[in-house]
């Protein structure tokens, strides 16, 4: 026999550890010293079974540290103390003798440590954590429940192993049903775990001007910008396309919202995508270059090449897109040249020179844009993040003078030099690059991609890719493919493509996805041919049928397969019902009751032949057999 | 998360409600109940589901005493008693019983009631304090100390023929080997027979009475015949449980039909 109080004593403290495990290293040198006591203190009292101090004495001893975290608490140190308080609750809870309630307590309290480990860290092992003890709470609810009913039953082992069988079972059960109810359940866009940690502002890489200059040197952030799940493509292709920066105000560009209109046709092989942009304070909507298509309601699409969404991107989402990667946009019709190639007031005269240069050596858009790439080309610009032009005349000396800085300044001088020298321009910001995580299947974008290029219009072709930073003469050992991936590199590609299962199952899903499906549902239904559909189904129709008629067989057997015995007694039965009239209740009356009950002689005479046989344990003979036929072909219908 | 709850919600409520289906109770009433005494009836329950055991069954009685069972297996039967008391002779009856259970998790109780017809006869309060003649006879039960002779009880001695006995106890073979003719003498087993007149009781009120003859009825019925005459009407005098079951359920009823 099992003591039930002592198997859930150690569920209580094998809770506790999920709790305290992950929270543990995030804990100030008390806390944890009290967590440990407090386990080992209250294992060591279980094991005596003596509990010196009473529950209301622990209680009133915390008050105090209860307090004193309470004055610590502040919006600028918000989680420590909590955390803190957290802890030394379920310490006192552990070493206090236990009822059926502080057992529970002891599990919403190693719950909420878990919970606020995801404050310093949200790893995918928490979710292990979680698992394990979401488990471990189902069959410590299970057997409380006995605990509850009688604090000294004890149960045999084969009896446990039951109990304990349902107890493991029922989470294991939910877990159907818990995906029926995700896809259709409203839900709050308030992440659970981390509404402290919900990301406010990040630092970004992509912003809505680019402004070189600004700067000596441009600090690299890791941060993930956004994941695409796609096939791997060509690495020379990875443009992300989020922005265009249509005007030149002073030294920086900007984009201006009044965008002329123009109609971009989206001509070649489309790449399907699904991009999950992380949480910020950009709207733009990011896509291969070039996107034709974002479906994601509320985005509203420009008419040069970009989506952006009415809102910030404060919470996660996710999104489809399609995409034309040839790298150059045809329009249909003109474009307002006009606009393209406007200009501030104040360009610099050696640019102006260099410009009106190129202009006169080309005949036309195409030769000054190749005259333009020769320029950089052979003008041995470098590509570098230090030691950057600064101040109003940063483009000026990145062009003639220092000859290195990074995406910003080549795009923008690049831009700068194609109006100047009549050719019309305009700068798109995105991103270039990713990293493949071939197990999730999906490029991770981070923010030191973050980069600007140059369109531009060429009569007759449309808008053309121009990356001016591929020009620096170190450009291959910048942008070059063979970096090989450290094991460093391969283990963050791994949780983050658990961290990214999570992000897009679980916290993406929402209402709009919701109605997307049901949307997408309702028209296949409405494009639903009845013949094609038929034909799918056919075969599974047919093998469900089998199936079906299978079971009915295997369980209906002796109904069925009636001996002929049974089968004479039925059509028997069924013919006196008719005849006679009389409800027959077999089972429950005897073969001559029914007989006397109709008075007829025919029936007395099949249940004395029938009986005859079969009450007396020996088979009908053939005559008996044709007589029965007989008298059941001729009916009980006495004609008077 | 809220998905994740419901889902065990549901689960939880589909286990509580299987638990206690396909569970049979039943009630069964101890032989003899006494108003006042707490008599032992045996609570059966039969699981009838052929996978599933039953978890952590309570059967519940009406007045709220009941029994629980850790676990019931599949197809099996399981009983436990419970100590029931009325207060009033008369009839009575057990109209339902409750099968409830917590399990799977302690945060509800689901119950499931279920009509029964457990009818029975409470037998009226005992009450001792009356002697009838032939008292200390019983007291001492099991000595050989009799002083009447008769023809029914044990063989108790051989003696001399003294010719008032019956020819028929002659004992002819040892008669044979003596000179003297010897009889075989037997005790006398039949107690006279005990009338009660509940009317003749002592006793402050009807109440009383039927308590004091229920005691005597339950006292002697199983050593010597015994009888009862009340409101005009006679039983006559027999032994047995059944016969003292019958007496006692009349005086259970007495007035009350």
């Amino acid at each position: 026999m099992v003591a039930i109080s002592s198997l859930t004593a150690v569920l209580s403290y094998a809770i506790a550890l999920c709790g305290i495990v992950p929270l543990f290293p995030w804990l100030a040198a008390t806390p944890r010293m009290a967590l440990a006591a407090g386990l080992l203190a209250g294992i060591w009292q279980e094991r005596r079974g003596v509990w010196p101090l009473k529950n209301w004495q622990f209680n009133l001893a915390v008050l105090p540290v209860f307090l004193y975290y309470a004055f610590q608490f502040s919006r600028a140190n918000p989680v420590q103390p909590v955390v803190s308080a957290l802890a030394i609750m379920l310490a006192v809870r552990l070493c206090g003798e236990k009822s059926v309630r502080h057992h529970l307590q002891i599990a919403a309290l190693s719950l909420f440590c878990l919970a606020s480990s995801s404050l310093f860290d949200l790893s995918p092992i928490f979710l292990l954590y979680l698992t394990l003890m979401l488990l471990l709470v189902a069959v410590s609810l299970v057997l409380l429940t006995f605990h509850a009913q009688d604090s000294r039953m004890a149960l045999s082992r084969p009896h446990l192993r039951k109990v304990l069988a349902v107890g493991v079972l029922m989470p294991l059960a939910s877990l159907p049903l818990l995906l029926l109810f995700f896809p259709i359940l409203p839900r709050t866009q308030i992440p659970l775990w981390n509404i402290m940690a919900a990301p406010a502002a990040r630092p970004s890489g992509f912003s809505d001007k680019v402004e070189p200059g600004t700067s000596a040197t441009v600090a690299e952030s890791r941060t993930i910008a956004f994941r695409a799940e796609m096939p791997r493509q060509p690495q020379q292709q990875l443009y992300w396309r989020g922005t265009v920066f249509n005007r030149m105000e002073g030294h920086r560009w900007v984009r201006d919202a009044t965008v002329p209109s123009e109609h971009l046709l989206y001509k070649g092989a489309r790449i399907a995508q699904t991009v999950y942009p992380e949480p910020g304070p950009s709207r733009a909507l990011f896509s291969l270059d070039a996107p034709a298509i974002i479906a994601l309601p509320r985005a509203r699409g420009a008419s040069d090449g970009t989506f952006e969404y009415p809102v910030p991107l404060t919470r996660r989402l996710g999104y489809r897109t399609e995409s034309i990667t040839s790298g150059i946009l045809p329009t249909a019709g003109g474009i307002n040249r006009f606009f393209y190639l406007r200009l501030p007031t104040d360009i610099p005269e050696r640019v102006k020179q260099l410009a009106g240069d190129i202009r006169r050596r080309g005949t036309d858009d195409a030769r000054r844009l190749e005259l333009l790439e020769q320029h950089f080309r052979n003008g041995n610009y470098r590509y570098s993040m230090r030691d950057l032009p600064t101040g109003e005349h940063a483009l000026e000396q990145f062009l003639f003078v220092k000859k290195q800085g990074h995406c910003e300044f080549f795009a923008s001088a690049f831009a700068l030099l194609l109006r100047a020298a009549g050719v019309p321009a305009r700068l798109v910001g995105g991103y270039l690059g990713g990293d493949y995580n071939d197990l999730g299947g999906y490029y991770l974008v981070s923010d030191d991609m973050a980069h600007v290029w140059v369109e531009a219009y060429l009569e007759g072709r449309g808008w053309l890719r121009v990356d001016p930073s591929s020009f620096a003469s170190n450009a291959g050992a910048v942008w070059g493919d063979g970096k090989q991936r450290s094991p460093a590199m391969k283990l963050r590609l791994f949780l983050d493509s658990l961290d990214h299962t999570w992000n897009r199952t679980i916290v993406t899903y929402d209402f709009e996805q919701q109605v997307e499906i049901a949307r997408s549902a309702g028209k296949r239904l409405q494009k639903f041919e009845m013949g094609k559909a038929a034909r799918a189904a056919l075969p599974y129709l047919l093998l469900s049928m089998v199936l079906a008629f299978a079971l009915i067989v295997i369980v209906r057997r002796p109904w069925l397969f009636a001996s002929r015995n049974e089968r004479l007694l039925r059509r028997f039965y069924r013919l006196v019902e008719r005849d006679c009239g009389v409800r027959v209740q077999p089972g429950s009356q005897g073969l001559f009751e029914t007989a006397g009950q109709t008075g007829n002689a025919r029936v007395r005479e099949f249940a004395a032949i029938y009986a005859g046989a079969v009450y007396r344990d020996r088979k009908l003979t053939p005559q008996e057999v044709a007589r029965l036929h007989r008298i059941l072909e001729e009916g009980f219908v006495t004609r008077t | 998360m809220v998905s994740g709850l419901l889902a065990f919600m549901s689960v939880t409520g589909y286990a509580g409600m299987r638990n206690i289906k396909g569970l049979i109770p039943e009630i069964v009433p101890p032989a003899e109940i006494f108003a006042e005494i707490a008599a032992p009836f045996r609570l059966r329950i039969h699981n009838t589901k052929r996978h599933s055991p039953s978890f952590l069954v309570r059967l519940e009685c009406p007045g709220g005493q009941g029994i629980t069972f850790p676990l019931i297996g599949c197809g099996v039967s399981t009983e436990g008693s419970i100590s029931l008391m009325f207060p009033d002779r008369g009839h009575a009856v057990l109209d339902r019983i409750t099968i409830s259970s917590t399990f799977p998790v302690n945060f509800f109780t689901r119950y499931w009631t279920f009509a029964t017809a457990c009818r029975f006869i409470v037998f009226p309060r005992l009450q001792a304090g009356v002697t009838v003649g032939d008292g200390d006879e019983a007291q001492r039960h099991g000595s050989n100390s009799r002083q009447d002779r008769g023809l029914d009880g044990e063989l108790e001695r051989i003696a001399t023929y003294s010719g008032r006995e019956p020819l028929r106890m002659i004992h002819w073979k040892l008669s044979a080997r003596s000179e003297e003719l010897l009889v075989k003498e037997f005790g006398r087993q039949t107690a006279a027979p005990l009338v009660i007149d509940l009317d003749s009781l002592p006793g402050q009120g009807l109440e009383q009475r039927i308590s004091r003859a229920a005691w005597l009825v339950r006292r002697w019925v199983g050593l010597r015949p015994v009888g009862l005459r009340c409101n005009g009407k006679v039983i006559p005098a027999e032994t047995g449980r059944h016969h003292g079951l019958k007496l006692l359920a009349e005086l259970a009823l007495y007035g009350r039909d």
